[in-house]
């Protein structure tokens, strides 16, 4: 995050993202630091309104194997007959996190569908058989 | 002072804030201990626009790139960032397959391998490509506004030659020549917009 600062005067770069407990930390420290602090609740413009919300089809053990791999996004989807989109996502999402399940349980890096079962059964996440 | 907090989990104030420097400095140090990236820029002008009146895309930062290549789930990187879990998901999702491509190229096991060194490794590498793409990314922008500010003037242009025909200070032909280069401008824009996608 960037902020800019001109003489004295303070501000952020663009409207910040926190988790609940950020901004509970975020509003104490300035209600803490200045004497009068309003808060206002805002609706916010979003990038992406798809009026079309469609369910994602559930994703299947050999398909996550597949995100692992260093095919592009794009020959994915094709194979998977999903949305660019949607394998670019799932991929942010799920490698990063798999591969810091797989070094923090000390698993080696032999991937097989059954230690891919077991990471989203500790994830909470569901698969298609 | 005014806050305004959002309904899908940003905060921003409502103006730039008056400060001292003891207060600047606090503010800093609040950030830095929330967030993994806090980055202070001296700048000429604020913006205007606030939370609420559009959708703001910010660019990202080398400090930031080696966090999004961390093997942390999304959540904690977007507590890390101060970045909403769909702009994190869209970056790791673009940059992935690049980087596991880069690891099997090199022979690096991703898991057994210390993670932070390799990510350094990788950005060094990769930074040309990044700055690559972030200079397309320019010059494609500039290209579509640059040619769509010159269709814009062609109804006007046309109307012009019109007139010229009529008074015989141009032919049919110039006209045609005129469709040909406008059209040739919409098959650029055509293509431009497409390699976008």
């Amino acid at each position: 995050m960037k902020i800019l600062i001109k003489e004295e005067c303070l501000d952020l770069e663009a409207p910040i993202f926190m988790s609940e407990k950020q901004k509970e930390k975020f509003i104490a420290f300035f209600k803490n630091l200045f004497p009068d602090v309003d808060i206002t609740q805002k609706k916010e413009k979003e990038k992406y309104v798809n009026k079309n919300k469609k369910t994602s089809k559930t994703w299947s053990l050999e398909e996550y194997a597949m995100l692992l791999g260093p095919e592009s996004n794009e020959a994915i989807a094709v194979k998977m007959k999903r949305t660019g989109m949607g394998v670019l996502m799932q991929r942010g999402s799920f490698v990063p996190a798999f591969l810091g399940w797989l070094k923090k349980k000390n698993i080696g890096s032999t991937i097989s569908e059954e230690v891919i079962k077991e990471y989203l059964s500790e994830a909470g996440k569901k698969w298609r058989s | 002072m005014e806050i305004l907090i959002g309904d899908k989990g940003h905060v921003d104030f409502d103006s730039p804030i008056k400060v001292t420097a003891s207060q600047k400095e606090q503010i800093i140090h609040f950030f830095e201990s929330i967030y993994s990236v806090v980055e202070p820029v001296e700048t000429d002008h604020f913006r205007t626009e606030r939370l609420g009146d559009k959708f703001f895309i910010k660019e990202w930062t080398d400090g930031e790139y080696a966090i999004i290549f961390q093997m942390e789930n999304t959540e904690r990187v977007c507590e890390m960032l101060g970045r909403s879990w769909m702009s994190v998901d869209i970056r790791r999702g673009q940059f992935m397959p690049v980087f596991l491509e880069w690891a099997k190229v090199n022979n690096i096991d991703l898991v057994k391998c210390d993670i932070k060194k390799c990510i350094k490794e990788f950005l060094k590498e990769k930074r040309d490509m990044l700055n690559l793409k972030k200079q397309e990314k320019k010059e494609r922008r500039q290209s579509v506004k640059r040619i769509e500010k010159k269709l814009k003037s062609y109804s006007e242009k046309r109307k012009t030659m019109q007139f010229m025909i009529g008074v015989g200070k141009a032919t049919e032909d110039d006209l045609r020549k005129l469709d040909i280069g406008e059209k040739e401008l919409r098959r650029k824009l055509e293509e431009l917009n497409k390699n976008k996608s």
